[in-house]
């Protein structure tokens, strides 16, 4: 129901110029964005940032006047300044879901689609825009597994994991262009669709069994030229970083270690009189060292920001959305930052009623620094490994050996191994026509082409390692590091090309409502790359390529894939009660052979919705139920995202390739040899996916909605290599043989209400999906050492011994089962599960799995005058995480000599029997064994995000020419809640301490309004 | 009738979809298409002979490795091949890496060659009919020189001459040795026909080298008519010499001069890429030398298998020195091992370091002091330094305390192959196959095994033992010249990978992988005692098995390995995975 106040003036002509101002109701704010539409014409105009419009419409018309969160208004024009005021309306179910090739009414969907809109992704800033989907859609899980620069994107699973050795991300796509998210600022966004089902997914065809994502960027209005500026500086920090032990410790616990392991009790490493040394004197960088590598390599600023301004330009012909973002985020170490520019035109021109031209102009830049020496995970994972007696440095260029033979020093890779910078610029331009014949009627017409070129360059040059000279008190030169620079180049060229060819056709009346979508489009991708390298510049300032004297080797390749697909689409309504929903895709991918018809497959998919607060009987209840449905969905999907061993992507899964590098050596030489080196399935085919949905929508009272859903997943002919005779001399081929199953139930609620002048809404979320792998012919399990899949058993589950305490003395370990190795006191001691008096590797068994479980978070959104308030935390109820490597093993690196970390004191001695680790060794030894001693709770929860607003009251920026301005603060990772190991992060997995901290961050922002 | 219209536009355009969907690999050539002309097929075949190169664990050619599971060799302890010498007192278990790594290589190089057969006829129009006829021939070659392997380490195996389904990988059923071998000759006198005698470029196989693999085959299945018509028509062409100097043949420069003469066929390495190389010297040099690897020594048995200058063996001859063992013997003795006292010539760094790498380090290989000899280039003189990690009585020898078996043989060192021209880490000699001496000797052996002796076997003996400087022999007896032909082939062909052949073909594994390994004297002053070689005619005396029982005591016997070798270690076992993968596989009997 919509309220109207008509402000009288006179006017006698034919047309009417109406400027007039859009409100809402109750707090008499402007309301931005909101459409107005002249009643029975396509003109119309929207609101500006101050809730103004101007438009010029015939006398006496009906102007429709439209905003999300409001109901609709209509208002006859017959003055020429009107104030309309708008209801505001929880009913969002009102909305038009972005759908795949479409939009549709939220209220009559029947699949099950998640929508994420522009202020929801702006309440946090992050440098990557795949992060922002964490925790605010039931199913999504998104895994954060770096805080590097530039790779610190999320990884995204919708549904739980789809494919074992095939891709298991979802499908994204950029104003219907598969893209990465990660380009586009998320101030340019309108609205994230989710689609999770087969239902909604479906008509993607053979690239949908991961799921859909589907983002909108925003485009010009009409009314006029509205320009904001959005802005924020963050200062970042490491979430978690492990505290080592100091130089004095790591000498004593050397000794302890040395003395266990040879059972001689005056055994040493270090002399004592050398650690009295270091105790009474202080480090003087010359005899005595007490480094902290982390403290030394973590200098660098660890700032970001991020600019972004978007101009709104238009009229009712045409209008133009611009977006132009720069953002510079610098890591924690030294020559580590990423840098990203990007530009995006949307433009739109009406030629006619009947004729639309829409485009999309992109131009993004990422250039992503680091040092040459080593990638920045290992040389944090050296510097948290490092004994704090190697030498750091000793003055400018002059590095210490840092305690190793090889003189591989962190604090010189990071500092002084040169550059290697990654650059991508990329391009993208797509062109649509859309030409509506009769109102029922649409066809649409596109063609995108996308350009990247990836850029590579890293010289590695040397630093110098010197050694303190004691009797001079200086430093010796002693050797470059590594002793010989390098340099290797390479340049790549991918375009991919998408078009597009639609009709769509509705038909409405009073009981009926349908619409039939048709369509094809095909797609091609094509990547070349080529690749140089040298050694021995002779001049480490003049790095290129020519200048290089040494190991001249270059390298290029190319490939292609195609797709093609038909779809089709039919939604029909039946007095908006009855939905039913029925796609279909006909789809064809180049990665299947031609020559045994595996090309081409159909999916299909059909769903129905039935809004039961739509029938008669249940207007009773009209107050308690405002809207309810429930619906159900059945179809399948493919995947035909093949990927080699290395995870990349296989386009030619049905060919034999020859090997390169099959060389042999007539007349002692190098003879070029091709080789065929893996056994072929030419019958190679997708991936299957058949799912299965029932939800339920709700909306209750005044402000609460409801979704749920429950749904299995049942992926088939999943592929595998299943292991060959080793006679047939080849390796195994990719087989579709595997099944697979997840199962899971979603849940979300939203509640809106104020409290007088308290405007707040929160939503909470909760999903949990359980995966079973189901059937593997021809297999036990597949082993991939710590990870064992097998049937009854979730994907990829850790697998060992079970850990039961340690063996506490010499009678102890005569009183148990016989171990697979002669265990000492304060070795970890396992399970006989098996019952047969020794424990071997029989007895070994499925330990824990990382896929989270039970995922949470609840939202908060609290408005109140001039001040905002959002707090998001988010968590996983069920998870573990099986920790190695030089984080959890003292004294273990594997490529360095070790330290070990302040956790690690708490280690068995006959006084210490309940200790967290086993007695100290030189080298962990047996302990390192894949047991449950190492599987960790890492159930977590995490206050993601708190952001607090002030709007600057309109009196006074409008004196600075503002329309509106906002500032805030917030901060991200603030405090977390877990039972993991103390300096790892929970959200990181399989943690060896080789990793790039998550951020813990402390924003500062802006939105301004002209 | 709309309907029918969408249906008939869907199959228009999805005919015109079928070029657009069309992909095939672009950088790397495919099934489709690889193999369709002569330099294709020529670079196919370069990854054939990829797979012949079994140069696996620690850059050793793994032949000389299976050489280490015979009675010649004591290895480290824990290396596959020690297990497999050491047979059920190993433990030599199925799943041994040495026996798996056996059955893969050689299971690669069938199916590459297969392929390759089978693909090549794709390019047969566009190739010369001589070259494709030659690199038919030289793949028929290798995928022989693969099974002649396959059938000696595990008998009746699967044998796959064509590429398979994937339906048809796990339905493959063993075929007898007996069958194989015979089935090989068909394919060697093919490729007698087309090869080269002597091909242009070395590491080529030859007509010859398929000659003697023919001629190896037969020996194993006791076929030795075709061996002895194999052998002779090599012998007869006159092609093929012995080398007058037998240390050239294990050097690359020797063997550069002589190419094509007296070596048949040899694994080859690469001058350009240093990683690519043979470890054989870093293997076998003793700790005292300056970066030594040491893992893989000559036996006592060895070195008591060489004659002495008169032609009899230790046991025999009133010439041996039991105090003094090196004097008056065979001279292959010296060139094939390093015996405590000689001076050790090695070259393991590639750039100067003086005083005692220029870059060639001298010293003198000694067990019985605590001190080492080592050449000072600077003074001209031995350094003597004391802390000998290889003094054989100290309280942490290597030799006879070196419990965890790392390191330590029984008082010699493998002298064969070392070359002092080449930096011992990038080793470039190729590793011989086959030579000229192995087919004379295969001649004699299958003409005395036919009762066919005359002459022309004498000769054959003689001519390998006159390089040597042993006197010629005048045996007329089978049973003697058989003994003879045993023994030459021990000491001509130690380590080149012949001995766990040899020793499966005569039956005489139990006896020879039997018993205590010994070495050189604990202390040079307490004189062993000579061993004994059983009763005159026994299988230990003509097979010159020595039987240490009298001189144990005061012998080195490093890590007091035992062997217990049963009947069933005449084969290797199946490897497990193929008998689970495929049930219609049996496994080796005893297994």
């Amino acid at each position: 129901m919509a309220i109207l106040t008509l402000c009288w003036a006179s006017g006698m002509a034919q047309n009417l110029t109406v400027t007039g101002r859009v409100v809402d109701q109750e707090t008499s704010q402007a309301v931005v964005g909101s459409n107005l539409a002249v009643k029975g014409t396509t003109k119309g105009t929207s609101t500006d940032a101050n809730g103004n419009f101007s438009l010029v419409v015939p006398q006496g018309a009906t102007l429709v006047v439209s905003s999300i969160g409001y109901d609709n208004a209509e208002v006859v024009a017959n003055s020429a300044n009107l104030t309309i005021q708008l209801k505001p309306n929880d009913r969002t179910l009102n909305e038009v879901v972005v759908v795949g090739y479409g939009v549709q009414k939220k209220a009559n969907l029947t699949g099950s689609v998640s929508q994420l809109k522009a202020e929801e992704l702006t309440r946090r800033q992050v440098g990557t825009t795949s992060n922002l989907l964490q925790g605010l859609a039931p199913g999504v899980t998104v895994f954060q597994s770096s805080g590097k620069p530039g790779a610190d994107g999320a990884n995204i699973r919708i549904r739980g994991t789809g494919s074992i050795f095939s891709g298991t991300g979802p499908l994204v796509l950029v104003d219907g262009v598969v893209s990465s998210m990660d380009n586009v600022d998320a101030n340019a966004i309108e609205s994230i669709t989710i689609l999770k089902d087969a239902a909604a997914a479906a008509i993607y065809g053979s690239r949908a069994a991961n799921g859909v994502v589907l983002v909108k960027t925003k485009r010009g209005g009409s009314g006029g030229i509205r320009v904001s500026y959005n802005a924020f500086v963050t200062q970042q920090v490491a979430t978690n970083i492990p505290e080592k032990v100091s130089a004095v410790e790591h000498m004593e616990l050397s000794n302890v270690a040395q003395r266990n392991q040879t059972g001689n009790p005056n055994a040493f490493v270090f002399p004592q009189a050398l650690i009295d040394r270091y105790k009474t004197t202080a480090p003087d960088n010359l005899e005595i060292f007490d480094n902290d590598w982390v403290k030394l390599l973590f200098t660098n600023s660890g700032l970001m920001q991020n600019h972004n301004l978007t101009i709104d330009a238009g009229s009712e012909k045409a209008s133009l959305f611009t977006s132009i973002s720069y953002l510079n985020q610098q890591g924690l170490i030294p020559n580590n930052s990423f840098k990203r520019f990007d530009l995006r035109m949307n433009p739109d021109i009406r030629i006619s009623d009947k004729l639309r031209l829409t485009g999309v102009l992109f131009y993004n830049q990422g250039t992503r620094i680091e040092p040459a020496g080593s990638e920045p995970e290992f040389i944090i994972r050296q510097a948290i490994g490092i004994p704090a007696t190697g030498p750091a440095k000793f003055g400018d260029g002059m590095y210490g050996d840092a305690g190793q033979s090889n003189r591989r020093n962190p604090l010189g890779q990071a500092e002084a191994s040169g550059i290697w910078t990654r650059t991508t610029p990329s391009f993208l331009g797509k062109a649509s026509v859309i030409f509506t014949p009769i109102k029922s009627l649409e066809f649409e017409a596109s063609y995108a082409r996308e350009q990247w070129y990836p850029y590579s360059k890293r010289f590695q040059r040397n630093y110098d390692v010197y050694a303190p000279n004691i009797a001079a008190r200086t430093y010796d030169f002693v050797a470059k590091y590594p002793g010989t620079n390098s340099l290797s180049e390479s340049y790549s060229t991918n375009v991919r090309t998408t078009m597009l060819g639609q009709g769509t056709y509705s038909f409405k009346n009073a009981d009926h409502d349908a619409k039939l979508l048709g369509g094809f489009q095909v797609e091609e991708l094509t990547l070349s790359r080529i690749g140089a390298s040298r050694t021995d510049f002779v001049n480490e300032e003049l790095p290129y390529i020519s200048l290089g004297g040494g190991n001249r080797d270059n390298s290029g390749g190319a490939s292609e894939f195609a797709l093609a697909g038909f779809y089709t689409r039919l939604n029909y309504a039946f007095r908006d009660k009855y939905l039913l929903e029925v796609n279909g895709r006909y789809d064809a991918s180049s990665r299947f052979s031609q020559e045994l018809d595996r090309q081409w497959g159909f999916f299909p998919s059909a769903s129905a919705g039935w809004v039961f607060s739509n029938e008669k009987f249940f207007t009773s209840l009209g107050n308690v139920i405002q809207f309810g449905k429930i619906r159900a969905s059945y179809g399948t999907l493919g995947n035909q995202e093949v990927v080699n061993a290395l995870n990349e992507p296989e386009y030619y899964p049905f060919a034999a390739t020859y090997a390169s590098g099959t060389d042999y050596y007539f007349n002692n030489t190098i003879n070029q040899g091709f080789a065929l080196t893996e056994a072929v399935n030419a019958g190679t085919t997708w991936e299957k996916s058949t799912q299965k949905n029932i939800g339920l929508d709700l909306t209750l009272f005044q402000g609460l909605s409801i979704t749920a859903d429950y749904y299995v997943r049942q992926i088939s002919n999943l592929l595998m290599r299943r292991p060959i005779p080793t006679y047939i001399g080849l390796s195994p081929a990719l087989l579709n043989l595997g099944k697979m199953e997840n199962r899971g139930w979603e849940f979300s609620a939203t509640y809106r209400n104020r409290l007088g002048k308290l405007k707040y809404d929160v939503t909470g979320l909760i999903a949990d999906v359980k995966n079973e792998v189901t059937d593997l012919p021809g297999v036990p399990y597949l082993d991939e050492g710590l990870q064992r899949s097998a049937v009854g058993y979730p994907l990829r589950s850790y697998f060992g011994y079970q850990a039961i305490g340690y063996f506490q003395s010499k009678e102890d370990i005569a009183a148990t089962p016989t171990h697979f190795f002669t265990p000492n006191p304060g070795d970890i001691k396992y399970a006989d599960l098996n019952g047969d008096g020794k424990v071997n590797a029989d007895d070994r068994t499925f330990i824990g799995n990382n896929f989270p479980r039970y995922e949470y978070s609840v939202n908060m959104n609290l408005a109140y005058g001039i001040l905002d308030l959002n707090l998001f935390g988010q968590g996983v109820g069920q998870k573990s995480n099986y920790i190695s490597g030089t984080g959890a093993y003292p004294f273990f690196a594997g490529d360095f000599i070790p330290s070990l970390l302040e956790i690690h004191k708490d280690y068995w001695t006959p006084e210490n029997p309940n200790a967290t680790f086993p007695r100290l060794t030189p080298a962990i030894g047996v302990n390192a064994t894949n047991s449950s001693f190492w599987v960790k709770n890492s159930a977590y929860f995490r206050l993601k995000n708190v952001n607090l607003g002030v709007r600057i009251p309109d009196t006074f920026v409008r004196k600075l020419g503002i329309a509106s301005a906002r500032f805030y603060v917030s901060g991200q990772n603030l405090f977390t809640i877990t039972q993991f190991w103390k300096g790892f992060d929970p959200e990181i997995n399989n943690n060896n301490a080789q990793f790039y901290p998550l951020m813990k961050t402390y924003t500062a922002g802006l939105n301004v309004r002209f | 009738m709309k309907k029918y219209l969408i249906i008939g536009l869907l199959a228009v355009v999805s005919l015109g979809c079928d070029d657009f969907l069309d992909r095939q690999p672009l950088d790397t050539p495919s099934s489709a298409t690889f193999y369709s002309n002569e330099a294709e097929i020529r670079i196919g075949l370069t990854g054939v002979y990829n797979a012949a190169f079994w140069n696996s664990r620690g850059l050793v050619p793994d032949l000389k490795r299976i050489e280490g599971t015979t009675d010649l060799i004591i290895s480290r302890k824990t290396d596959p091949e020690s297990l497999v010498a050491q047979g059920d007192a190993g433990p030599f278990v199925i799943g041994n890496a040495m026996s798996e790594t056996g059955w893969q290589q050689g299971y690669r190089l069938v199916a590459r060659a297969n392929d390759l057969l089978e693909g090549m006829k794709r390019g047969e129009a566009a190739t010369s009919k001589a070259a494709y006829a030659r690199m038919r021939a030289e793949a028929l070659t290798l995928r022989a020189w693969a099974y002649l392997n396959l059938i000696t380490w595990f008998g009746d195996v699967v044998f796959i001459t064509q590429p398979l389904k994937t339906e048809e990988f796990e339905t493959q059923t063993q075929t007898s040795r007996v069958d194989i071998a015979k089935a090989l000759y068909k394919d060697l006198d093919e490729a007698y026909a087309a090869l080269d005698l002597n091909p242009a470029e070395r590491g080529r196989v030859s007509k010859h080298f398929a000659l003697g693999i023919k001629a190896r085959l037969a020996m194993l299945i006791k076929d030795y008519q075709t061996a002895a018509e194999a052998t002779n028509t090599i012998i007869k062409s006159g092609n093929h010499a012995l080398n007058p100097n037998y240390q050239a043949l294990f050097t690359l420069a020797g063997q550069t001069a002589n190419a094509g003469r007296e070596v048949m066929a040899a694994m080859m390495y690469p001058a350009e890429n240093p990683n690519i190389a043979s470890w054989q010297v870093v293997g076998y040099t003793p700790r005292q030398t300056l970066g030594a690897q040491s893992n893989n020594f000559p036996t006592q048995a060895m070195v008591d298998k060489f004659e002495c200058t008169d032609g009899k063996r230790i046991d025999e001859s009133p010439l041996y020195d039991p105090a003094n063992p090196s004097k008056n013997r065979d001279k292959r003795l010296r060139w094939t091992l390093y015996m405590p006292g000689d001076t050790m010539e090695v070259r393991m760094v590639k750039n100067q370091s003086l005083p005692y790498q220029n870059p060639i380090q001298r010293f003198i290989f000694n067990i019985h002091t605590d001190q080492i000899f080592r050449w000072n280039w600077n003074t001209g003189k031995f350094d003597v330094i004391n802390g000998n990690p290889d003094f054989v009585t100290s309280s942490n020898s290597v030799w006879q305390f070196g419990a965890t078996g790392a390191v330590g043989g029984v008082g010699y060192v493998w002298r064969k192959y070392n070359d002092t021209d080449q930096y011992a880490w990038e080793l470039k000699t190729p590793f011989i196959w086959m030579r000229y001496a192995e087919i004379l000797l295969m001649y004699a052996e299958a003409k005395i095994e036919l009762g066919q002796i005359d002459a022309s076997v004498t000769d054959a003996i003689n001519a390998v033992r006159r390089r040597a400087g042993q006197p010629a022999t005048a045996f007329t007896d089978a049973v003697k010249l058989r003994q003879l032909v045993r023994r030459e082939r021990a000491v001509e062909f130690a380590t080149e990978g012949l001995r766990l052949y040899d020793l499966r073909r005569w039956g005489i594994v139990q006896q020879a992988l039997n018993g205590p390994i010994v070495g050189a004297a604990l202390k040079p002053a307490e004189v062993p005692a000579i061993p004994s070689f059983g009763a005159a005619g026994s299988v230990q005396d003509l097979n010159d098995i020595p039987d240490y029982s009298a001189s144990i005591a005061r012998r080195i016997k490093s890590r007091n390995e035992t062997r217990i070798n049963t009947a069933k270690h005449n084969l290797w076992p199946i490897p497990q995975g193929e008998l689970d993968k495929n049930k219609g596989l049996k496994q080796n009997p005893g297994w």
